[in-house]
């Protein structure tokens, strides 16, 4: 074989080649392209789907919570109602001795009440709504005092907005497992909430000076609901951290959008 | 010195600029072994010209640069590749490579005074079928999405094209003398290389360089 006709050959193939390669790559970006616009659909339809489920599981919580607060008011609260007025009634016809005792025991079923009542209005939503989310909260850090185990405070910015009944039922939900993890485990004496109404933003700290724990354990994690808290902070848009150490105590940021 | 092989040195010299100029970008992931290699390249090309011009043989730096381009390649897609399995091939094929150089040695291409044409296209199979294991694997990875900014795509792409280009006339390069169309696909293959190599370097961010 000639050497020109070599060369055209080799020109030849290396073309024929060359566009080979070439159509492979096109193929390949195409299917890139597709493959992403696919997937991205996928994770936008999962991510819908676990707001869904979320959303499911707070209303299914609230109404819970809401038919235990009537059970607690309508049925335990008035036995206990029932029981301080028969004591009442009982207390006079006693010798006058013994009428100390009846009245020690009536106060603290009238205690018992008391805390009931506030328990209660703390787990149905209706009272939140209604209130409001700084006259719950005041009323929830009330109820921590008069446990008499920790000092609780709240503090709130000068002026202050409402949010929308969804947003302060999920941010006093998200609080109230806060304070409830810091009565439970964390042996802190001190427990201090701050809202801050800034422009457009309501941000949250909550924070207490208790034993802390690791925030990289995710066995504490779960049986914290720190799951829960930030799914449901999600939910209404709100960012939110949690900060702690051993010994540390632990701190909870929230910044929720109007 | 010819104007192609001024050409090809400077297209390399001006990979191997942008290369250091973007090299923040590269400096904690396996890529910055690209840029070492491209500087090895720039170094034997420049030795290699000075050889021709004073009528010297350049068969044996021309070999190591063959031998050099085939083991980098399969190393460095070997650390991309995360499957162990796909790893393991990587490995074996510097293997089979390793043998298939020494048989050429000693029953066909002599290192000293020929071209090892034929493990340079062993080489360059090797090493295309390499790279296309490693661009299935991110395809079903998280990569896919962000695809075109990374380097190692278009390093790829640039890999693929010189192999796809230059095997057909390295089959037949001794038959028409290292001469007329061997000269222009050397040219042509390399020059699309370093600019897709130019490209990847320029268009990457530093946050998907692996």
């Amino acid at each position: 074989m000639e050497q020109t006709e070599i060369q055209l050959l080799v020109f030849v193939t290396t073309i024929i080649v060359l566009i080979l390669a070439i159509t492979l790559i096109v193929f390949f970006f195409y299917f890139q392209q597709k493959k992403t616009a696919y997937l991205l659909k996928q994770r936008e339809t999962q991510l819908l789907f676990e707001e869904e489920i979320t959303k499911s599981k707070l209303e299914i919580q609230e109404q819970a919570l809401q038919n235990i607060s009537w059970e607690i008011h309508d049925n335990v609260g008035q036995l206990l109602s029932v029981a301080k007025m028969q004591l009442n009634m009982m207390q006079y016809t006693l010798p006058e001795e013994q009428q100390a005792g009846i009245q020690e025991t009536g106060d603290i079923i009238g205690k018992s009440l008391q805390e009931l009542r506030g328990l209660a209005k703390s787990l149905n939503p209706e009272t939140i709504k209604n209130k409001g989310l700084i006259e719950s909260l005041t009323q929830e850090v009330e109820r921590y005092n008069r446990l008499n185990f920790i000092n609780a405070s709240l503090e709130v910015s000068e002026e202050y907005f409402n949010l929308s009944n969804e947003k302060e039922i999920i941010l006093f939900r998200i609080l109230q497992e806060f304070c409830n993890n810091t009565l439970k485990y964390s042996k802190a004496k001190e427990l201090k909430i701050n809202l801050n109404f800034e422009n457009d933003f309501l941000n949250i700290i909550a924070e207490d000076n208790g034993i802390g724990f690791d925030i990289n354990d995710k066995t504490k994690q779960s049986g914290i609901g720190l799951i829960n808290i930030k799914s449901r902070g999600e939910l209404i848009g709100a960012k939110i951290e949690l900060n702690s150490d051993i010994n540390m105590g632990t701190k909870l940021y929230i910044s929720c959008p109007k | 010195m010819v104007i192609r092989a001024f050409i090809i040195l400077i297209v390399i010299s001006l990979t191997l600029f942008v290369a250091v100029f973007q090299f923040n970008k590269f400096k904690t992931s396996p890529i910055k072994y690209v840029v070492y290699f491209i500087g090895y390249v720039f170094i034997s090309e420049t030795v290699a010209n000075s050889y021709l011009s004073n009528g010297m043989s350049t068969v044996i730096i021309n070999n190591v640069y063959s031998i050099a381009y085939t083991f980098f390649n399969l190393f460095f897609y070997s650390i991309l590749i995360k499957n162990n399995r796909a790893k393991k091939i990587g490995y074996i094929m510097m293997f089979i490579f390793s043998i298939g150089l020494l048989i050429n040695q000693l029953f066909f291409q002599e290192f000293e005074h020929k071209l090892q044409t034929y493990t340079f296209i062993l080489g360059l199979f090797l090493v295309t079928i390499l790279v296309f294991i490693y661009l299935s694997e991110i395809m079903n990875s998280d990569k896919i999405f962000k695809l075109t900014n990374t380097s190692v795509f278009w390093i790829s792409i640039g890999i693929i094209i010189f192999n796809f280009g230059f095997i057909p006339v390295l089959v037949v390069a001794e038959l028409i003398r290292w001469e007329g169309i061997y000269n222009y696909i050397l040219l042509f293959v390399n020059v699309i290389m370093y600019s897709c190599f130019i490209t990847g370097f320029i268009i990457s961010k530093k946050e998907y360089n692996i």
